[in-house]
């Protein structure tokens, strides 16, 4: 009983927006790093 | 009584160790049915002996054991010596097809490659890579995929009912983080999450895949594979040249985004998809993993521009690509490995302090782990705090990981232990390395690399190699991917074992 009703709430938990929007922002935090690194390779290039 | 206890240890550690062998034999009807469609009859039947040697190794257990054994308290001790058990024979039994197939040199190449595929390492001792039949090349991406989310994990996942005391199994295989109350339901939540990102990766890769030219059918399965050994962080890939092969910019963009996704903790997936998205800025895993990153690639970048091998974007293209893979533990490679040697010392020592340092903690990757490394930097921030504050003045630090976490010793004890024993493994490794008769820079290339399960090569690792080392890395693929304690617990059990006889 009481593991159906954790996976009730797991369900419930991981609604389709909020696993694109998920998705979305751990996607974004590597765009930033890797927009940091090109960024860096840029200015190491031109020093 | 003694022998009493000793024979009912013995049940419940090899009740789950049968279960965990049975998942495998599960397992091997995925690369069969492969090989089945596309008719490559020969290699069917290997994966079927496979099946057949797995099961009989699960059944020949199970009469050494009672059904109800799963009744019994599953003790600390129970669940690391199980895990460590099931990982070893998992190994022996997931190299019969590989054997078989005829594209290793011998058996201990097939469990070379079977080791670093489960420990998502990435290094590989396989011949003719780029002839490889789909069915093996399916096993071996879907070994690495598997042994990044645990092969306990599966089978909590699948195969384990009413087991009390699951955690100590899950915990056992260097999976410290509880998502939910229940081991099954954190097991089944990390497929979740793997399962979502495996969906999303093999399309992106896949319309990538057609985009650069390939056929939908080979598109389609270099996608699939690329992305199982992305996401697990074992850096296997279906042709010999590595990601060199797709000659693609766009390919290996995309590829940043899934080695780093799946470096980061499943703990941190579960909370962001949970919504809270302001935790991803505010980790000190992803904050420790920035800094290291950044900082080795600003010494990377000035080294490798002083060198002038990589002119203007090919800096980025060649220098992040493998910062970032040897970083998160994956191993993809763009160059071939005997390029390495025209890096720069101080290139060679930031891509190889990257390899040593690795992804997050209950991740797919392996090395020290970004959360002991933003422990051991808050520590010596409260150090200095307490050099420059009154004898008397409390001083107290915090670091946010899920919640707000006090500094406590204990933290810093944990984190230091495993630290010091992956320093003391690349050490014993280099110093191997170096007895076989490779020079020093290339010894220790390859000893960051098997230690912190990476993959990258300078070419130590080939066939060719002395079977000694061969057995050593596959036993510091090992011990590096349970993170030592569980390897610990195994052998003590066995001398504990010896000395009541």
């Amino acid at each position: 009983m009481v593991e159906d009703r954790t996976a009730k709430r797991t369900r419930r938990i991981f609604s389709n927006f909020n696993i694109f929007v998920g998705i979305l922002t751990e996607l974004g935090g590597v765009a930033l790093l890797v927009g940091l690194g090109l960024l860096i390779s840029w200015l190491v290039t031109r020093l | 009584m003694r022998f009493r206890r000793f024979k009912l240890d013995l049940q419940v550690i090899i009740y789950y160790t049968a279960r965990i062998i049975m998942g495998l034999a599960v397992l091997m009807v995925i690369p069969l049915i492969t090989a089945l469609l596309f008719q490559e009859w020969k290699i069917a039947l290997d994966f079927l002996t496979g099946i057949l040697l797995s099961l009989i190794t699960a059944f020949a257990f199970n009469l050494f054991t009672s059904p109800n054994a799963y009744k019994l308290k599953l003790s600390w001790v129970h669940g690391l010596v199980a895990v460590t058990l099931a990982w070893f024979i998992g190994v022996i039994l997931a190299a019969v097809p590989y054997y078989l197939s005829g594209f290793f040199g011998s058996f201990l190449d097939a469990a070379f490659d079977a080791m670093s595929g489960f420990t998502t390492t990435g290094l590989v001792l396989i011949q003719d890579l780029d002839h490889v039949p789909y069915g093996i090349n399916m096993w071996r991406h879907l070994l690495t995929f598997l042994g990044g989310q645990g092969m306990v994990v599966l089978a909590l996942t699948f195969l384990f009912r009413g087991t009390s005391g699951a955690f100590k199994l899950y915990a056992g295989e260097a999976k410290d983080e509880q998502l939910l109350p229940n081991a099954r339901n954190t097991a089944r939540v990390i497929w979740f999450i793997s399962i979502i990102y495996l969906l999303v990766g093999t399309l992106v890769l896949w319309l990538t895949g057609m985009i650069i030219g390939l056929s939908p059918l080979r598109s389609f399965f270099h996608g699939l594979w690329v992305f199982m050994a992305a996401w697990s962080t074992g850096g296997f890939a279906p042709q010999s040249q590595n990601i060199m092969y797709y000659h693609s910019a766009l390919y290996e963009f995309i590829i940043f985004f899934f080695i780093t996704a799946g470096s980061f903790n499943f703990a941190l997936h579960y909370t962001v998809f949970q919504g809270k998205l302001r935790e991803f800025w505010r980790n000190i895993e992803i904050i420790s993993f920035f800094i290291t990153v950044n900082l080795l690639f600003i010494i990377v970048a000035f080294s490798l521009k002083q060198s002038g091998i990589y002119p203007h974007f090919e800096l980025f293209r060649k220098g992040f690509f493998h910062l970032l893979s040897g970083h998160t533990g994956t191993g993809f490679m763009t160059i071939y490995a005997s390029q390495f040697l025209r890096w720069s010392d101080l290139a060679f020592l930031g891509l190889l302090i990257a390899m040593l340092f690795g992804g997050s903690a209950c991740s797919t990757a392996g090395g020290f782990k970004a959360l002991r490394i933003g422990i051991i930097l808050h520590t010596v921030i409260r150090e200095v705090k307490r050099m420059i504050n009154p004898e008397r003045a409390v001083i107290t630090e915090r670091f946010h990981h899920l919640r707000d976490v006090l500094l406590e010793e204990r933290h810093i004890r944990a984190a230091l232990l495993i630290v010091i024993l992956y320093i003391a493994t690349f050490t014993i490794t280099t110093l191997a390395n170096a007895a076989a008769g490779y020079p020093l820079m290339m010894s220790m290339f390859e000893a960051a690399s098997v230690t912190g399960n990476v993959g990258l090569s300078i070419g130590v690792t080939a066939p060719a190699m002395p079977d000694l080392l061969k057995a050593l890395y596959i036993l510091v693929m090992w011990v590096g991917r349970l993170e030592f304690m569980a390897v610990f617990a195994g052998i003590a059990f066995v001398v504990e074992t010896l000395r009541r006889k």
